[in-house]
């Protein structure tokens, strides 16, 4: 066996991390922690940027109100459009058909009629791309909820940003990773609902 | 008992965008007595005052949210019938475990089709005897 060989198999390795044993070691080697933090950060820099994020951040929140009203604006016309285009559809679907009772059978007639009742299929057809359109609104209330929590974690932002600066200088947590305890689907909703006999 | 057009909706979200889409959906299906609340205490003062049959509502809102207006609606004797239909973005499982077990007659996660929300509401109306 040569001498690297038998070193190797000698060496135990990098030591496995051993438990703190109380909370002032804790507090310790978090503080060490902070303390090295502050330093890589001033070395690089990063302090006047952080100060300028936390500048900039009532801009940011004042920009995603904007958004929240543009959408919802956007979603109300296109809502209102639709609801009016749906009662358009039942006139001519209705006129239509009034049309085609109304239709003598000859030959002409009934030309006339096979005619009426395409106009009545594709009026029919409209309705259900119009309901389509109507749904598809909800991404309003899906990216209205997603803005306020995000305007709601800027201010948390910008407060401990501030903080920062002037005393602790912590780092910020991330936002929470979709995980297991989350349903990927309507399908996995339902399947955990009937699990629990619903 | 009566047919679904016959019943009275109570549609609870606090985007008006949504109680719209909702009230759309429902009409489709040929509902036809519909009323909306932006919150659960709204909505709990409408159940108090007025005669519903059904209740459509979202989970996240201000003032009083969905789960604490469907304990409101459990705990009370004159409430407790109502079928509740919870919708909402939330597709924690946990909330979908503490709906079933609040007594939620169903559970709809946002983005939603309409024959989701067709089936849904069929599914329970048969469960209450009311036929389409």
């Amino acid at each position: 066996m040569n001498r690297h060989r038998a070193r190797r198999l000698q060496d135990p390795g990098p030591a496995a991390p051993r438990p703190l044993s109380s909370v002032p070691q804790l507090h310790r080697q978090l503080g060490q922690i902070t303390r090295q933090l502050q330093e890589a950060m001033g070395l690089l820099g990063a302090l006047p940027g952080l100060h300028r994020s936390a500048l900039d951040l009532p801009d940011a929140r004042s920009r995603l109100a904007a958004i929240e009203r543009r959408s919802f604006a956007a979603a109300d016309r296109v809502l209102n459009a639709v609801e009016q285009a749906k009662q358009e559809r039942q006139r001519i679907a209705a006129a239509a058909r009034d049309l085609a009772r109304a239709t003598p059978a000859d030959a002409a007639g009934m030309r006339l009629r096979a005619a009426l009742s395409e106009i009545e299929a594709a009026a029919g057809r409209v309705d259900a791309q119009l309901t389509d359109i109507m749904v598809a609104q909800d991404f309003h209330d899906l990216t209205g909820q997603m803005l306020a929590k995000v305007g709601a974690l800027a201010i948390e932002l910008e407060a401990k940003l501030l903080q920062l600066m002037e005393q602790a200088r912590v780092p910020m947590p991330g936002p929470a990773p979709r995980g297991e305890d989350t349903a990927a689907s309507q399908r996995e909703v339902d399947d955990l609902l009937a699990k629990l006999g619903l | 008992m009566s047919d679904p057009s016959q019943l009275k909706f109570l549609i609870v979200d606090d985007f008006s965008t949504m109680r719209r889409i909702v009230r759309g959906l429902l009409k489709e299906m040929g509902c036809q007595h519909l009323s909306e609340a932006e919150d659960g205490q709204v909505a709990l003062n409408m159940l108090r005052t007025s005669r519903f049959d059904f209740v459509v509502s979202d989970i996240n809102m201000p003032v009083m949210d969905g789960f604490a207006l469907l304990a409101a609606i459990k705990a009370d004797e004159t409430l407790r019938h109502l079928p509740v239909l919870m919708v909402t973005a939330e597709a924690r499982k946990d909330d979908i475990v503490r709906a079933a077990q609040s007594g939620a007659a169903g559970y709809i996660v946002k983005p939603f089709s309409k024959a989701v929300l067709e089936d849904k509401v069929q599914r329970i109306l048969s469960k209450m005897g009311v036929t389409a």
